[in-house]
């Protein structure tokens, strides 16, 4: 069973729509974006997210016939997520077709199949009795990942960390994964090192914004502490990654969120505190275990 | 606050008694500009109930989610952690839910931890802050949250 939010974009004649993920899973509604400025808004709000935002990117560029004002306008937004690489493979895959639209396209159905790929590779390296402590969501893949590990006759259960402030975890992933009956527990981002300590886990799988050649890689926050952890438990520690680029981590700038956007999935009306919302985490390679590139290459530390 | 704007602070962690605010501003009085870093504490945000707690006494304090000790361990953020435990066993100090957590963060990042005696029983600050309406929802299929027991030699 697919998860909606395997495509949580899609373009419809000369309209986007998008997907609604900071109203699930209470409600499944869609926004519709007719221009840039739409889109920046849709993006800024964070009503869609990870594979959404590269979605929304491409049929952004067909909608507009721009890339290059495309990418720096959404670098602007979001400047944690690379853009300009997205913007690269459109441009060389616009050389090989008639239409921008078409390439589009091209490139999109062949990350839907490259992720399929790359979790056949994931379930082969993963243990019979897989454990898994997830953060966030990746939209859609760790439903493939769990018919890879049922293909080759192996077992999946996830513990998903709900990912305060914006509970991504506790709202779509595990949404997702209870929709297609997959074993799925939720816990609070607090409770990993216990979880790790009295084995409940036995791996760890996360997503990433970016990574570098070097095995660096910066993901949303709360990934660095569950490598430190997974580190100290010796659990092995798996990152999806996408466009490795020869960079230092070290300059790539950290989005930080407004503070009030940490209290808003709470109810009342404050005051709130002072806060601090650093949405993203830089996470060293030594502590990284395995990456699993959308090539489909494997690489272990 | 951006985190570039924030100095090495203290962390606390669990809910401190009487005695421990004393100390907390005592050692923020001490250290002078220095900020208190006052964790969440998922899943009964505690740590509205002291971040409001910490201003009445006039303490310098910022919040964050309990996801962002990591980042602010690994930006060396912070230079001591007061953990505030319910009880020491034979070899732990047991803390709420999170205390392994915290303290091992702790302990890889070379962070001193001082453990002091802190309030035995919580009080939740859910009935003036409930998380919205599907996580309440859901709550029961939450995994249970339990006090922690660390060891000694880690929080030492």
């Amino acid at each position: 069973m697919d998860s909606p939010l395997a495509f949580p974009v899609q373009l419809q004649r000369n309209t986007i729509s998008v997907l609604d993920e900071t109203k699930l899973p209470l409600e499944e509604t869609y926004i519709r974006v007719k221009t840039l400025e739409d889109a920046l808004q849709v993006l800024g709000q964070m009503k869609t997210r990870a594979f959404g935002q590269v979605l929304l990117f491409f049929y952004t560029c067909v909608l507009t016939g721009e890339i290059e004002a495309v990418a720096a306008a959404f670098n602007k937004t979001r400047p944690t997520f690379d853009f300009f690489s997205l913007a690269d493979t459109l441009k060389g895959a616009v050389q090989k077709t008639s239409t921008l639209q078409e390439a589009a396209m091209r490139i999109i159905q062949g990350l839907d199949e490259k992720k399929k790929v790359r979790m056949q590779r994931l379930a082969v390296i993963l243990p019979n009795d897989a454990r898994i402590l997830t953060l966030c969501n990746v939209n859609g893949e760790l439903i493939y990942l769990s018919e890879a590990l049922t293909e080759i006759g192996k077992t999946g259960a996830f513990f998903v960390s709900e990912t305060r402030p914006y509970l991504q975890g506790a709202r779509l992933t595990l949404w997702e994964l209870r929709r297609a009956h997959i074993p799925a527990q939720v816990f609070c981002d607090n409770q990993a090192a216990v979880l790790m300590k009295q084995g409940l886990v036995n791996c760890v799988v996360t997503g990433s914004d970016r990574s570098t050649e070097r095995g660096d890689v910066i993901n949303k926050i709360g990934t660095y502490a569950l490598a430190r952890l997974a580190h100290y438990f010796t659990i092995p520690f798996y990152v999806l990654t996408q466009f490795p680029q020869a960079i230092d981590i070290a300059e790539v700038p950290i989005e930080e969120r407004p503070p009030k956007e940490v209290f808003m999935w709470l109810e009342g009306n404050g005051p709130w505190p002072e806060a601090l919302y650093p949405s993203f985490d830089v996470i060293p390679a030594e502590f990284i275990s395995g990456w699993i590139d959308l090539s489909g290459e494997v690489r272990c530390a | 606050m951006r985190l570039s704007e924030l100095q090495e602070g203290l962390l606390l962690w669990g809910l401190p008694s009487l005695q421990g605010i004393a100390v907390v501003k005592e050692k923020a009085r001490a250290d002078q500009g220095v900020y208190v870093l006052v964790p969440e504490m998922r899943p009964y945000l505690l740590g509205l109930t002291i971040a409001n707690r910490l201003q009445e006494e006039g303490i310098k304090n910022v919040y964050a989610t309990d996801n962002m000790l990591g980042i602010l361990f690994y930006k060396r953020k912070i230079k001591e952690v007061i953990f505030f435990y319910k009880e020491l066993t034979d070899h732990h100090a047991v803390g709420i839910c999170g205390s392994l957590y915290v303290c091992l963060l702790a302990r890889v990042h070379n962070v001193p931890i001082k453990p002091l005696q802190g309030e035995k029983k919580i009080r939740s600050a859910l009935a003036a802050s409930l998380l919205d309406e599907y996580t309440r929802f859901h709550y029961n299929d939450m995994l249970k949250a339990a006090d922690e027991a660390v060891p000694e030699a880690i929080v030492q």
